[in-house]
């Protein structure tokens, strides 16, 4: 386990999530998904973001037909304070959040839609490209 | 004073020639395959909002003569979920449900029902339901269901924007679960 997922943990428990960092510590023990330490691309995450249908329930700036209002606006996400919420809006915490957002936060209605690590990365570096 | 017949000669031969050029670039477009079907690249943003506005025509042209029966009996839109569920939701996910794999390489994505629910009438639904969207991945239910059965999918799709994923869930068990 990482310094970066302590600390999401940390987080987590900071806002009253023990379930959600039970999960967590549970997420990290898979030990067999590679770590990407590096930002993703943001070109290949914009076509992430439609090949994992966010564009249905979100509005996303630069993707034509994103006009989903299921789910927030992801509008100047650089600038957004919190993922759902629940964690803070850094890029690692944005990852956890896509990977899995039913173990951070249950009853959501975004379901897991099976967010590779990698594309997660790259579906973070767009998104965090939206000032 | 009407125009000289040398004026409407010339704007003749102006309009025909326009148009050659409108094939000919129609035809360089086609025949040189600059155009990518790529299910990974959406339309261009022109494109996109032309078709999805011609789509919204289309089907709001053709409602005349639908109307929608009672649609508030609760074991109607139980007979919805279970058919929703079955043969709607891989494609449309559901309230914490998400869509199959087919449905998430789609393009363009099959909307969230929820969203529709609240923008369109159950007489559009019961259409698009019934009959398709040509090109879309969104096929006729017609001759797989009956007049009940799509009604039902309609009663229950009305109901979708009121269903935490909880709710959907339980649902869910109550009727046999997959």
């Amino acid at each position: 386990m990482g310094s970066k997922d302590r600390r999401a943990i940390r987080r987590i428990k900071g806002a009253g999530g023990l379930f959600a960092a039970l999960a967590l510590l549970n997420a990290c023990g898979r030990a067999d998904q590679p770590l990407f330490v590096t930002g993703g691309d943001p070109a290949r995450g914009r076509i992430a973001l439609q090949q994992y249908a966010c564009a249905t329930c979100h509005i996303i700036p630069g993707i034509v037909g994103a006009k989903g209002l299921a789910g927030p606006p992801l509008t100047a996400w650089a600038n957004r304070i919190y993922i759902a919420g629940v964690l803070p809006n850094t890029p690692d915490d944005l990852v956890l959040w896509l990977r899995d957002p039913q173990r951070i936060s249950p009853g959501t209605a975004m379901p897991d839609l099976g967010v590779t690590e990698h594309d997660a990365w790259d579906m973070a570096a767009y998104l965090f490209s939206l000032k | 004073m009407a125009p000289s017949r040398k004026f409407l000669i010339h704007a003749l031969i102006t309009l025909v020639i326009l148009g050659g050029f409108g094939v000919l670039g129609a035809a360089i477009v086609v025949l040189t395959g600059v155009y990518n079907v790529a299910a990974i690249y959406q339309h261009t943003w022109p494109v996109y909002e032309m078709l999805d506005f011609a789509l919204d025509r289309s089907v709001s042209a053709r409602l005349g003569g639908i109307a929608a029966p009672p649609l508030d009996d609760p074991l109607l839109a139980e007979r919805g979920f279970r058919i929703y569920r079955d043969k709607c939701a891989q494609c449309h996910g559901a309230p914490g449900v998400p869509p199959d794999d087919a449905g998430k390489g789609m393009l363009p994505l099959p909307n969230n029902l929820a969203q529709t629910a609240r923008e369109k009438s159950a007489e559009y639904i019961y259409w698009v339901v019934a009959n398709g969207i040509r090109m879309t991945g969104m096929p006729a239910w017609q001759y797989r269901l009956d007049e009940e059965e799509l009604w039902a999918v309609v009663a229950f799709v009305e109901r979708l924007p009121e269903f935490s994923p909880k709710e959907y869930a339980e649902w869910d068990r109550k009727t046999g679960g997959r």
